[in-house]
C-alpha cells in the first residue's frame, strides 16, 4: 500500500472513533435527563386529559399534581387487574398489536394501562392509553372519562408527526378540547366511540353527542383518531363494562 | 474580536446578496417544509445556524491541520462531522428542551439533509481559516432564517390567520365571509412564495445577481 492510502484509512478510522465516541457520551451521560423528560411528559398529558393542568405547566407542578391525583394500574384483556407493573412505563404499541377481532385468541397478550383520578378518596374518573395509525406517524395519547365511565372529561397526545397546520392540529387545544362532554356509549348501551366528522360535528350522520369537528385538510389524520379512539376502547371494553356496573374498581 | 473588510463581507453578504435559498438555491426543500408556522421555522433557522457554524468551524480546521482531509474521502469526512453534529443537538434538546425536541420531531434529523451545511463546507469552509468559516456559517445561517421566517410569517398569516400561534385575523373579518388560504398551508404554497421573494430581491438589489 502507497502512503496516500494508509493516510486515508488512519485518517477514517480516527474520524470514525471521534464521533462515535463523542456520541456515545453523550448518549450515556443525557439519558436519565431524556427518560426523566419522557417521563415527565407522559404524566403532564395524564394531567391534561383529567384537565387538571394546561400545556404551561411546568414540571415540579406536574409531578406534585400527578402524585396528588393520579394513581395508575394495568389490566389484561378481560378487565382484571395485574400486579407488579407500571402502566406509566407499559408500551400499548406492544402489547396490544391484536385488532379487536382478534382478541379472544391473543387475550393473555394484550396488557392495558389505566390510570384512576382520585379527588377526596373517590374515583372522579378514569384515563386510558390510546394508539393508532395517522398519514405519517403513530398516534399516542390518552382519553379520560368522567367517573360515570362515559362522558368524555378530556383527551390528549402526547406523541404524533402530522403535517404541522394540518393534521398536527390534533395536538391543538382547540381541537382536543370539543371532545370534552361527548359520550362513548350510546342510550341503548353499546360501546359507539367518539366520531371525528369530515367538515362540521352537525352536518355529520352520527349523532352529536359522538361526534366533533373535523379539520380540513386532514381527513386521513382524523379518520386515524376516529379509528385509535374505536379500536382501543374496545380493548378496553370488558373493563368498562365491568366498571360500569360497579363491580372492577 | 475586529473584522477586517473581507470578513465583513463574508457575514453579510449572505444575508442578502448571496442568501443561500435565493441566490445560491441551497437548501430549498427544508424552506418548503417547516414555514407553515413561523416559531418551527425560528426554531428550525436556529438549529441550523449552530449546526452550520459548527461545522464549517470543525471543517475547516481539519482541513487546515497537518496534510488535511484525504481527497478521496472527503465528503464522506464532512458527512460524518455534519451527522455526528446534528445528533447531538437532537439529543441536547431532548435532554433539555423536550417540549420543541417534540415539535420539530422529525426536521431535526433533516438538517443532516441540508444542503447548505455541505455546500457550504465544500465551497467556503475547506479553503478558508477557521475564523472565517464560522462568520461564513453565521453568515448563511442569517441568510436562510431570514428567508424562513419571511415565507414561514406570511404562510402563518395567511394559511391560518395566527402570527408565532396568536389570532392576527379579527373575527370579523371571517364573519364578512373572509377565509383563510389552504395553499399557503401545503407545500405548493412556500414554492409559490419563494419564488415571489426571489422576484422581489432581484428587483430591489440586483447589483449583484446575475
Amino acid at each position: 500500500m502507497n502512503k496516500d492510502t494508509i493516510y486515508t484509512f488512519t485518517y477514517a478510522i480516527v474520524v470514525c472513533l471521534v464521533c462515535s465516541l463523542l456520541l456515545s457520551i453523550a448518549a450515556i451521560a443525557l439519558k436519565p435527563l431524556q427518560e426523566e423528560n419522557v417521563k415527565l411528559d407522559k404524566q403532564k398529558n395524564i394531567l391534561k386529559a383529567f384537565a387538571l393542568v394546561d400545556a404551561s405547566a411546568d414540571a415540579n407542578v406536574v409531578a406534585q399534581k400527578y402524585k396528588t391525583y393520579v394513581q395508575g394500574f394495568v389490566i389484561d384483556q378481560k378487565g382484571n387487574i395485574v400486579d407488579g407493573l407500571t402502566p406509566e412505563t407499559l408500551d400499548i404499541v406492544k402489547t396490544c398489536s391484536v385488532h379487536p377481532n382478534d382478541i379472544a385468541k391473543n387475550a393473555k397478550d394484550c396488557l392495558l394501562p389505566v390510570f384512576k383520578k382520585i379527588e377526596d378518596g373517590k374515583i372522579t374518573g378514569l384515563a386510558f392509553g390510546i394508539s393508532g395509525q395517522g398519514l405519517w406517524s403513530r398516534l399516542l395519547g390518552y382519553l379520560a372519562l368522567k367517573s360515570d365511565a362515559n362522558t368524555v372529561e378530556g383527551l390528549s397526545f402526547y406523541s404524533q408527526a402530522e403535517t404541522a397546520g394540518l393534521g398536527g392540529e390534533i395536538a391543538e387545544e382547540w381541537f382536543q378540547k370539543n371532545f370534552i362532554g361527548k359520550k362513548i356509549y350510546n342510550t341503548s348501551n353499546e360501546l359507539v366511540s367518539v366520531v371525528v366528522a369530515k367538515g362540521e360535528a352537525k352536518n355529520a350522520s352520527t349523532p352529536l353527542e359522538h361526534t366533533v369537528d373535523g379539520i380540513s385538510g386532514a381527513t386521513i389524520t382524523a379518520n386515524g383518531v376516529t379509528d385509535l379512539l374505536e379500536t382501543t376502547l374496545r380493548f378496553y371494553q370488558p373493563f368498562l363494562n365491568k366498571f360500569r356496573n360497579g363491580g372492577n374498581s | 474580536m475586529s473584522l477586517s473588510k473581507k470578513e465583513m463581507e463574508v457575514l453579510v453578504d449572505p444575508l442578502i446578496f448571496n442568501n443561500p435559498i435565493s441566490i445560491q438555491a441551497l437548501g430549498v426543500c427544508s424552506a418548503l417544509a417547516v414555514t407553515v408556522q413561523l416559531k418551527q421555522a425560528i426554531v428550525m433557522s436556529l438549529s441550523v445556524t449552530v449546526v452550520l457554524v459548527f461545522s464549517s468551524f470543525f471543517l475547516s480546521m481539519m482541513a487546515n491541520t497537518g496534510k488535511g482531509i484525504p481527497n478521496k474521502i472527503r465528503m464522506i469526512v464532512e458527512l460524518c462531522v455534519i451527522a455526528s453534529l446534528v445528533i447531538l443537538v437532537d439529543q441536547v434538546l431532548k435532554a433539555f428542551q423536550y417540549d420543541l425536541y417534540k415539535q420539530l420531531s422529525v426536521f431535526v434529523g433533516l438538517i443532516i439533509t441540508n444542503c447548505i451545511i455541505m455546500g457550504r463546507a465544500e465551497a467556503f469552509a475547506l479553503g478558508n481559516t477557521p475564523k472565517a468559516s464560522i462568520l461564513d456559517g453565521i453568515g448563511n445561517g442569517g441568510g436562510y432564517a431570514i428567508v424562513l421566517c419571511t415565507v414561514a410569517g406570511f404562510r402563518e398569516v395567511l394559511g391560518s390567520g395566527k402570527l408565532l400561534g396568536f389570532k392576527v385575523v379579527p373575527e370579523a373579518l371571517y364573519n364578512v365571509g373572509y377565509e383563510n388560504c389552504g395553499l399557503m398551508v401545503l407545500a405548493p404554497g412556500a414554492f409559490v412564495l419563494i419564488g415571489l421573494f426571489i422576484w422581489a430581491q432581484n428587483t430591489l438589489f440586483p447589483a449583484k445577481t446575475k
